[in-house]
């Protein structure tokens, strides 16, 4: 593998790892007695270690080295989980995302700022180590003489050991879990076929998890085994006799080759009495009376006189000079216990744009063979014709949901914003987050993390009062921020919604007049008061603080958010809190759409948008002039798209028009067409720069005949029509 | 699965004809235990057990363990050669006998 590649892939995964260990020092502090967040965050660290070591990234292995080492402390329950702990462990976090980023600008060694920023990292760091970096070395030496002495004993045994075991036995400790019967495996011929693949020495059936005779399940299992065994298959081979039950077992596996250090682990983490399993291994022949004996002992003395880090130490040593295949089988452990989504494939985006692009070609290829098909009135043909196009639009969705991700991920980066400014404001506020698997596009996704973060900031600077105002008020000290999102018509919504104060309106209306936003407020909805926060130089904020309140939040969302298609608008209720609601398409490349006529040229509407088509000529008939229908007895604004475009009439008879009626967020609007034509698939083509001002379009497309048609702005035609109507009523009001 | 239970004054015979497996540990477990509430002596008969998995053998972990502990005089009458089989595969081929054995010195 190139290495540049594989650099790559470190970087890659070393930041999904942080993700995760981020996540697990955030979730840390409300769960401290959880084990297994604290081995999450251990696993995190210490699989970036052993690659960059692997890489030769000393930066890197050293400071994580500190890291890991206060983390060890924490595991073994040495060190409680206090907020400052936390606090400069998140700093750890940034600060290895940062080494990471170095490390893809491909310098050997670090700049000075980076290293003062490690070396001062470390040093709060190492205030949390049982002693401080002399008692280390103190340990450091004392662990080199336990060596040394252990490799004297060695010698002893030594010659023991050859006359007793000329023959090389691995050993496998099995530990079974509780729900294997239950998944309908039985761990006995599991055993039986391992023996078809060598010959079984010795082994041991433990019970010690057997519980009482009451408290027993019989369908759970609660045995173990000690197996030495005899073979000349290679450890994979072996392993995979367990594959089924290795997720949920413990399952270890030694080569012959194994170290003694390795099994005094075994015994110490194996859940039996040391002693005990002491004696297996030797009725076993892994170990021999002598060598089991100076195992424990020395695992004594280091009890005694060393501290966990003298025994991390004694790991680490242990662990250097071991051959390959160990290190690897320890890495293949370590990969084993990540969660499973590790076997996801990392794809090039350039690749599935490409893919995508091509998909987009095809659809319109498609379209033509079909109309030709259709033209030659072959039914063959057509029938061919219409397999492959539904077989194209498999290809289609399924391409297109490659692109697709879950918003969770993003919405949990906001736990450490919210925790991060929550402690800088001095309030105390939670983040809840729901609809965190709903997806959409991946660009839309990165694009959509800014102006999130600028309404969360917001939402807690000037949304969230602070706990006494929220006390006086009858609230839970505590405030609550949420995001939230679903999908609804062909677009996604994203929700951030707090509890606070909410919005003054008069307030607003002021500022707007003093800004010269608007000439006076009178017979403006509350909504549309509302969003005035969203026009360009507007804050309502008494004080500016250093989060928010320079008046250059909400404008600059609001445009991050209409560059990708989408809506904001905004609700709030004094005093109960403010709702901001995100609209965004769901995707930006291929839509289904729907083919209408007008006079002499095609035009389509995104088909998720429209709710039904009504002919219009009933309406015609009442000879009503105003600038709404009654559908069913619900006011609904129109547009006659002939005249809007300002296209020619086809000369036809208007007498087959048809309304489409179209809905974006609550808004329903008619739209008047000539002809309907059925719907196709449309892959989006964006307009040259030159007609990026027109209103009413947002792109174009190609028809199966070569015909450029027009894609209608669904939501620009909504707010026209909305406003076109509005103007009207006052005027009719008025008149 | 069958198990006939026998007993006379504080002694009584288990005899299991059928396989001690998955599917009837349950039941195992709860027709071997029962009779050990009022007696001192079992002799247990395994010569119509015809197969047995892990299950079954944590069953029979379970009754030597409780008859151990309840100071009960246990003794295998007949042991098929499939259970013999699968006790010594299983490195256990002297637990039959041992439980004796033990629960003599208690």
């Amino acid at each position: 593998m190139d290495m540049d590649d594989a650099l790559q892939t470190f970087i890659a995964e070393g930041r999904e790892l942080l993700e995760d260990m981020e996540a697990a020092l955030l979730g840390i502090e409300h769960d401290p007695e959880n084990p297994e967040t604290v081995n999450a965050i251990f696993r995190a660290a210490h699989t970036i270690k052993g690659s960059a070591g692997l890489f030769g990234l000393d930066y890197l292995v050293s400071f994580t080295h500190v890291v890991e080492s206060v983390l060890d402390q924490v595991r073994a329950g040495e060190l409680a989980v206090s907020t400052d702990l936390v606090a400069v462990l998140l700093t750890s976090c940034d600060h290895l995302s940062d080494l990471l980023s170095w490390v893809s600008t491909g310098e050997e060694n670090l700049n000075d700022d980076m290293q003062r920023k490690s070396a001062s990292i470390e040093q709060r760091l190492s205030t949390y180590l049982s002693g401080s970096s002399v008692a280390a070395d103190v340990v450091e030496s004392s662990a080199q003489e336990a060596d040394a002495a252990a490799a004297e004993e060695n010698d002893v045994c030594a010659a023991q050991d050859a006359a007793v075991s000329d023959q090389d036995l691995w050993h496998l400790s099995l530990r079974f879990g509780h729900d294997v019967l239950r998944h309908g495996m039985d761990p006995v011929s599991f055993i039986r076929y391992l023996a078809t693949l060598g010959t079984i020495h010795h082994i041991e059936t433990l019970w010690d998890e057997l519980p009482a005779a009451d408290k027993m399940d019989p369908e759970s299992c609660y045995t173990g085994f000690e197996i030495s065994f005899i073979s000349d298959e290679s450890k994979e081979t072996i392993e995979n006799v367990f594959e089924f039950v290795r997720e949920e077992s413990s399952i270890r596996i030694f080569t012959p080759d194994s170290r003694r250090e390795e099994y005094i682990r075994l015994i110490q983490e194996l859940p039996e009495e040391d002693m005990k399993i002491g004696e297996i291994l030797v009725r076993c022949g892994t170990l021999t009376r002598c060598e089991l004996e100076a195992a424990l002992s020395s695992q004594q003395q280091s009890d005694e006189s060393l501290k966990p880090i003298g025994e991390y130490l004694l790991e680490e040593k242990a662990v250097q000079p071991e051959v390959m295949s160990a290190a690897l089988n320890k890495q293949k452990s370590v990969k084993d216990a990540r969660p499973p989504e590790a076997s996801l494939i990392r794809v090039d985006a350039e690749k599935l744009d490409t893919l995508i692009n091509l998909v987009g070609e095809l659809i319109i290829a498609g379209a033509g063979t079909n109309m030709i098909a259709q033209r030659s009135g072959m039914p063959d043909l057509m029938e061919a014709t219409e397999t492959l196009s539904r077989l194209v639009e498999e290809v289609r969705d399924s391409a297109l949901n490659l692109r697709m991700v879950q918003i969770g991920a993003t919405f949990n980066r906001f736990q450490r914003v919210v925790r991060d400014v929550s402690q800088e404001l001095g309030k105390d506020i939670v983040l809840k987050i729901s609809g965190g698997e709903t997806e959409l596009d991946k660009t839309v996704v990165e694009k959509i993390a800014d102006p999130l973060t600028h309404l969360v900031r917001n939402a807690m600077d000037h949304g969230i009062e602070a706990a006494d105002i929220r006390e006086a008020k009858g609230k839970p000290a505590q405030g609550n921020l949420k995001l939230n999102a679903y999908h609804d018509a062909g677009s996604i919504v994203i929700e951030v919604s707090d509890d606070g104060g909410g919005l003054s309106k008069e307030k607003i209306l002021s500022k707007a007049i003093d800004r010269g936003l608007i000439s006076d407020g009178s017979g403006m909805a509350d909504k549309e008061i509302f969003n005035l926060i969203f026009e360009a130089g507007f804050s309502t904020a008494d004080q500016i603080s250093n989060l928010s309140g320079r008046g250059v939040g909400m404008d600059v969302v609001r445009r991050n958010i209409e560059a990708l298609r989408g809506t904001v608008e905004l609700d709030s209720e004094p005093g109960k809190g403010t709702t901001v609601k995100i609209r965004l398409p769901l995707t930006l490349a291929i839509i289904d759409g729907f083919l209408v006529g007008v006079g002499n040229s095609g035009y389509v509407i995104p088909l998720d948008m429209v709710v039904e088509c009504v002919e219009y000529g009933a309406w015609k008939e009442s000879g009503s002039n105003s600038s709404c229908l009654n559908l069913r007895g619900e006011v609904l604004p129109y547009i006659r798209l002939g005249d809007y475009f300002d296209e020619a009439s086809s000369g036809q008879r208007r007498e087959r028009e048809s309304v489409v009626v179209v809905r974006y967020g609550e808004h329903k609007v008619g739209l008047v067409v000539d002809r309907l034509m059925g719907e196709f698939q449309t892959v989006i083509k964006p307009l040259g720069r030159m007609f990026s001002r027109i209103s009413g379009i947002s792109g174009f497309t190609i028809l199966g005949s070569g015909e450029v048609v027009l894609i209608l702005d669904v939501p620009g035609l909504v707010q026209e029509a909305e406003s076109y109507f509005s103007e009207h009523e006052k005027r009719a009001i008025s008149a | 699965m069958q198990i006939n239970v026998t007993s006379a004054d504080d002694s009584c015979a288990i005899a299991l004809e059928g396989d001690m497996t998955i599917y009837t540990a349950m039941q195992c477990k709860e027709e071997m235990l029962a009779p050990l509430q009022d007696c001192q002596t079992v002799a247990v008969d395994l010569s119509g057990v015809f197969e047995m998995d892990t299950s079954g053998l944590q069953i029979l972990a379970l009754f030597l363990k409780e008859t151990d502990e309840r100071n009960i005089r246990v003794r295998f009458s007949a042991v098929s050669d499939a259970v013999q089989e699968f006790l010594s595969f299983c490195g256990l081929s002297n637990i039959l006998g041992t439980a004796e054995a033990g629960t003599g010195v208690h």
